[in-house]
Protein backbone atom coordinates (compact mmCIF):
# COMPACT_ATOMS: atom_id res chain seq x y z
CA UNK A 1 0.00 0.00 0.00
CA UNK A 2 1.33 3.63 -1.19
CA UNK A 3 -0.04 6.46 1.10
CA UNK A 4 1.06 9.87 -0.06
CA UNK A 5 1.00 12.51 2.82
CA UNK A 6 0.98 16.19 0.22
CA UNK A 7 3.10 18.32 2.13
CA UNK A 8 0.24 20.81 3.27
CA UNK A 9 -0.80 18.06 5.39
CA UNK A 10 2.17 18.52 7.35
CA UNK A 11 2.10 20.63 10.30
CA UNK A 12 3.85 23.80 9.76
CA UNK A 13 5.28 27.03 11.56
CA UNK A 14 6.93 30.19 10.93
CA UNK A 15 8.51 31.39 14.10
CA UNK A 16 10.44 34.24 12.43
CA UNK A 17 13.98 32.64 12.56
CA UNK A 18 12.42 28.73 12.01
CA UNK A 19 10.09 27.40 9.44
CA UNK A 20 9.47 23.97 10.56
CA UNK A 21 7.50 21.01 8.79
CA UNK A 22 6.65 18.06 10.86
CA UNK A 23 5.56 14.84 9.05
CA UNK A 24 4.41 13.37 12.54
CA UNK A 25 3.37 14.16 15.60
CA UNK A 26 6.04 16.68 17.06
CA UNK A 27 5.48 18.57 20.33
CA UNK A 28 2.22 21.14 20.73
CA UNK A 29 1.45 19.31 17.41
CA UNK A 30 0.22 16.04 19.35
CA UNK A 31 -1.65 13.23 17.30
CA UNK A 32 -1.56 10.26 18.44
CA UNK A 33 -2.91 8.65 15.46
CA UNK A 34 0.55 10.22 13.71
CA UNK A 35 3.25 9.48 16.18
CA UNK A 36 5.29 6.81 14.21
CA UNK A 37 6.12 4.73 11.13
CA UNK A 38 7.29 1.49 12.52
CA UNK A 39 10.59 2.75 14.03
CA UNK A 40 10.50 5.98 12.54
CA UNK A 41 8.81 9.36 15.42
CA UNK A 42 10.07 12.22 13.70
CA UNK A 43 10.72 13.68 10.09
CA UNK A 44 11.34 17.81 10.65
CA UNK A 45 11.81 19.52 7.47
CA UNK A 46 13.70 22.65 9.06
CA UNK A 47 15.14 25.99 7.38
CA UNK A 48 17.23 27.85 10.47
CA UNK A 49 17.99 31.63 9.71
CA UNK A 50 21.96 33.04 9.56
CA UNK A 51 23.25 32.74 13.41
CA UNK A 52 20.30 31.35 14.71
CA UNK A 53 19.33 27.50 16.35
CA UNK A 54 18.55 25.18 19.00
CA UNK A 55 19.96 26.35 22.52
CA UNK A 56 21.33 23.28 24.66
CA UNK A 57 18.79 20.33 25.02
CA UNK A 58 18.85 16.66 25.48
CA UNK A 59 17.84 13.62 24.18
CA UNK A 60 17.19 9.90 25.36
CA UNK A 61 16.83 6.58 23.79
CA UNK A 62 16.36 8.22 20.36
CA UNK A 63 18.99 7.72 16.96
CA UNK A 64 18.49 11.32 15.48
CA UNK A 65 19.66 12.32 12.29
CA UNK A 66 20.21 15.61 10.51
CA UNK A 67 20.38 15.70 6.97
CA UNK A 68 21.61 19.22 6.02
CA UNK A 69 20.21 20.01 2.02
CA UNK A 70 21.74 23.38 1.98
CA UNK A 71 23.48 25.95 3.93
CA UNK A 72 25.66 24.85 7.48
CA UNK A 73 24.42 23.00 10.82
CA UNK A 74 26.82 22.59 13.44
CA UNK A 75 26.25 20.50 16.43
CA UNK A 76 28.10 20.87 19.66
CA UNK A 77 27.25 18.41 22.76
CA UNK A 78 28.45 17.94 26.11
CA UNK A 79 30.25 14.40 24.88
CA UNK A 80 32.85 17.71 23.38
CA UNK A 81 31.72 16.59 19.66
CA UNK A 82 32.03 19.83 17.61
CA UNK A 83 30.88 19.53 14.05
CA UNK A 84 29.64 21.65 11.02
CA UNK A 85 28.13 19.42 8.39
CA UNK A 86 26.93 20.73 4.93
CA UNK A 87 24.82 19.06 1.65
CA UNK A 88 27.18 15.88 0.87
CA UNK A 89 27.66 15.09 5.04
CA UNK A 90 25.14 13.57 7.83
CA UNK A 91 25.26 13.65 10.99
CA UNK A 92 23.77 10.88 13.26
CA UNK A 93 23.69 11.07 17.52
CA UNK A 94 22.62 8.27 18.96
CA UNK A 95 21.02 9.65 22.30
CA UNK A 96 21.19 6.31 24.67
CA UNK A 97 21.35 7.32 28.38
CA UNK A 98 21.62 10.88 27.50
CA UNK A 99 23.45 13.44 25.92
CA UNK A 100 22.50 17.44 25.51
CA UNK A 101 23.48 19.18 22.50
CA UNK A 102 23.29 22.49 20.52
CA UNK A 103 22.17 22.63 16.85
CA UNK A 104 23.02 26.30 15.00
CA UNK A 105 23.56 27.79 11.96
CA UNK A 106 27.15 29.05 11.39
CA UNK A 107 26.63 30.97 8.73
CA UNK A 108 26.00 35.16 8.91
CA UNK A 109 23.86 35.43 5.74
CA UNK A 110 22.81 31.83 4.31
CA UNK A 111 20.16 29.75 6.25
CA UNK A 112 20.33 26.10 6.39
CA UNK A 113 17.86 23.72 5.62
CA UNK A 114 17.90 20.08 6.90
CA UNK A 115 15.38 17.25 7.79
CA UNK A 116 16.02 15.51 10.78
CA UNK A 117 14.85 12.34 11.28
CA UNK A 118 14.41 10.38 14.67
CA UNK A 119 13.99 6.46 15.29
CA UNK A 120 13.70 4.73 18.21
CA UNK A 121 16.96 2.47 19.03
CA UNK A 122 16.51 -1.46 18.54
CA UNK A 123 17.89 -1.33 22.49
CA UNK A 124 17.29 1.33 25.32
CA UNK A 125 19.61 2.77 27.74
CA UNK A 126 22.90 2.37 24.85
CA UNK A 127 25.81 4.50 25.68
CA UNK A 128 25.57 8.08 23.90
CA UNK A 129 27.53 9.05 20.67
CA UNK A 130 27.93 11.25 17.92
CA UNK A 131 28.65 10.86 14.04
CA UNK A 132 29.39 12.31 11.08
CA UNK A 133 29.84 10.55 8.01
CA UNK A 134 30.02 11.76 4.23
CA UNK A 135 28.68 11.27 0.17
CA UNK A 136 29.66 12.19 -2.32
CA UNK A 137 27.27 14.98 -3.74
CA UNK A 138 27.51 14.20 -7.52
CA UNK A 139 26.89 10.65 -6.84
CA UNK A 140 23.65 10.69 -6.19
CA UNK A 141 22.34 10.31 -9.71
CA UNK A 142 20.70 6.71 -11.10
CA UNK A 143 21.55 4.90 -7.67
CA UNK A 144 20.25 5.15 -4.20
CA UNK A 145 23.35 5.73 -2.24
CA UNK A 146 23.17 5.08 1.33
CA UNK A 147 23.98 7.74 4.21
CA UNK A 148 22.67 5.92 7.11
CA UNK A 149 22.54 1.96 7.94
CA UNK A 150 22.69 0.03 10.75
CA UNK A 151 26.79 -1.69 9.36
CA UNK A 152 27.45 1.84 8.43
CA UNK A 153 30.02 2.16 5.95
CA UNK A 154 32.08 4.25 3.55
CA UNK A 155 29.09 7.00 2.71
CA UNK A 156 26.98 5.92 5.70
CA UNK A 157 27.07 6.68 9.37
CA UNK A 158 26.10 3.71 11.32
CA UNK A 159 22.97 3.73 13.62
CA UNK A 160 21.32 1.48 16.05
CA UNK A 161 18.45 0.61 14.20
CA UNK A 162 17.60 -2.23 11.02
CA UNK A 163 17.10 0.65 8.88
CA UNK A 164 18.58 2.30 5.42
CA UNK A 165 18.83 5.58 4.40
CA UNK A 166 19.57 6.20 0.58
CA UNK A 167 19.75 9.57 -1.11
CA UNK A 168 18.78 9.39 -5.26
CA UNK A 169 18.84 11.87 -7.85
CA UNK A 170 16.92 10.84 -10.82
CA UNK A 171 17.34 12.63 -14.29
CA UNK A 172 14.17 13.08 -16.32
CA UNK A 173 12.57 10.54 -18.23
CA UNK A 174 14.14 7.64 -16.05
CA UNK A 175 13.57 4.92 -13.60
CA UNK A 176 14.66 3.15 -10.30
CA UNK A 177 13.68 0.15 -8.77
CA UNK A 178 13.74 -0.70 -5.43
CA UNK A 179 13.35 -4.45 -3.67
CA UNK A 180 13.50 -5.08 -0.25
CA UNK A 181 12.90 -7.87 2.22
CA UNK A 182 9.16 -8.74 3.02
CA UNK A 183 7.43 -7.40 5.84
CA UNK A 184 9.28 -4.22 5.92
CA UNK A 185 8.45 -0.48 5.42
CA UNK A 186 9.88 2.20 2.91
CA UNK A 187 9.23 5.96 3.77
CA UNK A 188 10.14 8.39 0.78
CA UNK A 189 10.39 12.07 1.23
CA UNK A 190 10.25 14.04 -2.08
CA UNK A 191 13.41 16.60 -1.34
CA UNK A 192 12.71 17.94 -5.53
CA UNK A 193 11.24 17.29 -8.38
CA UNK A 194 8.18 14.88 -8.88
CA UNK A 195 8.28 11.02 -9.15
CA UNK A 196 5.45 8.30 -9.75
CA UNK A 197 5.95 5.58 -7.19
CA UNK A 198 4.33 2.38 -8.42
CA UNK A 199 4.11 -1.29 -6.91
CA UNK A 200 6.31 -3.12 -9.55
CA UNK A 201 4.18 -6.36 -9.12
CA UNK A 202 0.99 -4.22 -9.62
CA UNK A 203 1.37 -1.11 -11.99
CA UNK A 204 -2.29 -0.14 -11.12
CA UNK A 205 -1.31 1.03 -7.84
CA UNK A 206 0.56 4.58 -8.86
CA UNK A 207 1.18 7.42 -6.91
CA UNK A 208 2.88 10.77 -7.62
CA UNK A 209 5.03 12.76 -5.21
CA UNK A 210 5.47 16.24 -5.57
CA UNK A 211 8.42 18.57 -4.05
CA UNK A 212 8.16 18.09 -0.47
CA UNK A 213 5.19 15.44 -0.42
CA UNK A 214 6.16 12.48 1.60
CA UNK A 215 4.71 8.64 1.44
CA UNK A 216 4.40 5.69 3.45
CA UNK A 217 4.76 2.30 2.01
CA UNK A 218 3.89 -1.13 3.39
CA UNK A 219 3.49 -4.22 1.59
CA UNK A 220 5.06 -3.07 -1.50
CA UNK A 221 8.87 -5.10 -1.61
CA UNK A 222 9.18 -4.09 -4.84
CA UNK A 223 8.99 -0.61 -6.07
CA UNK A 224 9.13 1.49 -9.17
CA UNK A 225 10.40 5.27 -9.02
CA UNK A 226 10.11 7.46 -12.05
CA UNK A 227 10.90 11.11 -12.72
CA UNK A 228 7.40 12.82 -13.16
CA UNK A 229 7.88 16.33 -15.64
CA UNK A 230 11.22 17.41 -17.13
CA UNK A 231 13.06 18.22 -14.07
CA UNK A 232 15.24 15.90 -11.96
CA UNK A 233 13.70 13.98 -8.50
CA UNK A 234 15.44 14.56 -5.70
CA UNK A 235 14.30 12.09 -2.89
CA UNK A 236 15.25 10.19 0.55
CA UNK A 237 14.51 6.64 0.73
CA UNK A 238 14.50 4.72 4.02
CA UNK A 239 14.09 1.28 4.53
CA UNK A 240 12.77 0.39 7.62
CA UNK A 241 11.22 -2.72 9.75
CA UNK B 1 17.86 20.29 44.35
CA UNK B 2 16.18 23.29 44.12
CA UNK B 3 14.73 25.34 41.56
CA UNK B 4 11.81 24.51 39.25
CA UNK B 5 10.82 21.61 38.21
CA UNK B 6 9.56 20.42 34.28
CA UNK B 7 8.59 17.22 32.96
CA UNK B 8 8.10 17.16 29.37
CA UNK B 9 7.53 15.03 26.17
CA UNK B 10 10.86 13.74 24.90
CA UNK B 11 9.54 13.96 21.41
CA UNK B 12 9.02 17.57 20.69
CA UNK B 13 8.96 18.87 24.51
CA UNK B 14 5.20 19.30 25.24
CA UNK B 15 5.00 20.37 28.63
CA UNK B 16 3.20 18.25 31.30
CA UNK B 17 4.29 20.11 34.75
CA UNK B 18 6.01 22.87 35.48
CA UNK B 19 6.16 23.95 38.77
CA UNK B 20 6.83 27.08 38.35
CA UNK B 21 3.19 27.57 36.79
CA UNK B 22 1.46 25.39 39.03
CA UNK B 23 3.09 26.85 42.25
CA UNK B 24 3.45 23.01 43.65
CA UNK B 25 6.72 22.38 45.69
CA UNK B 26 8.81 19.13 44.54
CA UNK B 27 11.28 17.35 46.43
CA UNK B 28 14.56 15.73 44.66
CA UNK B 29 16.85 13.16 46.49
CA UNK B 30 19.88 11.99 45.54
CA UNK B 31 19.61 8.09 46.38
CA UNK B 32 22.41 6.12 47.99
CA UNK B 33 22.97 3.88 44.28
CA UNK B 34 23.54 7.20 42.47
CA UNK B 35 20.21 7.97 41.15
CA UNK B 36 17.74 10.71 41.90
CA UNK B 37 14.13 10.20 43.56
CA UNK B 38 11.23 12.77 42.64
CA UNK B 39 8.59 13.28 44.66
CA UNK B 40 5.29 16.04 43.79
CA UNK B 41 1.98 16.65 43.66
CA UNK B 42 0.14 16.44 40.53
CA UNK B 43 -3.41 16.07 39.29
CA UNK B 44 -4.89 13.14 38.12
CA UNK B 45 -5.05 14.06 34.77
CA UNK B 46 -1.49 15.28 34.47
CA UNK B 47 -0.47 12.04 36.31
CA UNK B 48 -2.25 10.05 33.74
CA UNK B 49 -0.11 11.72 30.48
CA UNK B 50 2.80 11.50 32.42
CA UNK B 51 2.26 7.95 33.42
CA UNK B 52 1.28 7.15 29.64
CA UNK B 53 4.46 8.10 28.09
CA UNK B 54 6.48 6.88 31.18
CA UNK B 55 9.05 5.54 28.39
CA UNK B 56 9.51 9.18 26.31
CA UNK B 57 9.77 12.04 29.56
CA UNK B 58 12.66 14.62 30.09
CA UNK B 59 13.30 15.53 33.50
CA UNK B 60 14.36 18.91 34.50
CA UNK B 61 15.58 20.69 37.29
CA UNK B 62 16.33 24.35 36.29
CA UNK B 63 18.51 26.25 38.75
CA UNK B 64 17.12 29.85 37.96
CA UNK B 65 18.46 32.15 40.78
CA UNK B 66 21.78 31.08 39.76
CA UNK B 67 23.58 33.35 37.02
CA UNK B 68 24.37 32.08 34.23
CA UNK B 69 21.32 29.39 35.30
CA UNK B 70 22.27 25.57 35.80
CA UNK B 71 20.15 23.02 34.48
CA UNK B 72 19.49 19.51 35.05
CA UNK B 73 18.16 16.79 33.24
CA UNK B 74 17.43 13.32 34.89
CA UNK B 75 17.35 9.98 32.72
CA UNK B 76 14.58 8.52 33.91
CA UNK B 77 13.11 5.26 34.55
CA UNK B 78 10.04 4.12 33.50
CA UNK B 79 9.48 1.60 35.72
CA UNK B 80 9.71 4.23 38.71
CA UNK B 81 6.69 6.17 37.69
CA UNK B 82 4.15 6.39 40.11
CA UNK B 83 0.65 8.13 41.30
CA UNK B 84 -1.22 7.67 44.10
CA UNK B 85 -4.31 9.12 43.24
CA UNK B 86 -5.34 9.01 47.28
CA UNK B 87 -2.51 11.46 48.10
CA UNK B 88 -2.20 13.04 44.62
CA UNK B 89 1.54 12.45 44.89
CA UNK B 90 3.56 11.75 41.94
CA UNK B 91 6.87 9.84 42.19
CA UNK B 92 9.79 9.08 39.76
CA UNK B 93 13.14 7.94 39.76
CA UNK B 94 16.21 8.82 37.40
CA UNK B 95 19.18 7.22 37.16
CA UNK B 96 21.62 9.43 35.89
CA UNK B 97 21.71 13.46 35.42
CA UNK B 98 23.18 15.38 33.28
CA UNK B 99 23.89 18.94 34.24
CA UNK B 100 24.66 21.89 31.66
CA UNK B 101 24.99 25.42 31.71
CA UNK B 102 23.33 26.43 28.00
CA UNK B 103 25.11 29.27 28.42
CA UNK B 104 28.50 28.10 27.58
CA UNK B 105 27.86 26.26 24.24
CA UNK B 106 28.83 29.27 21.58
CA UNK B 107 27.14 28.83 18.21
Amino acid sequence: MITVYPKHTRYSHDHGWLQSNFSFSFGEDFDENNAKFGPMRVCNDDTVAARRGFGAHPHADMEVVSVVLSGQLRHEDNLGNIAVTGFGEVQRMSAGTGIVHTEANPSDDEPVNLLQIWFEPEARGLPPSYQTSSFDPNGLTGRFVPIVSREGGPTASKINQDLTMYLSRLPAGESLEFLQAPDRRVFLFQIEGAMYVSNAGDPTETATLQTRDTARITETPHLKLTTAGEEEAFFLLIDLP
Amino acid sequence: MEGRLLIKHAVGGRTFLDSAKTGTAFAAAEREDGGWAFETIASAEVAKEILRWREELNVFVFEEKRDPVVKHWFYAEPVSVAYDEATGTLRLGASSRIEYVPDTYTW
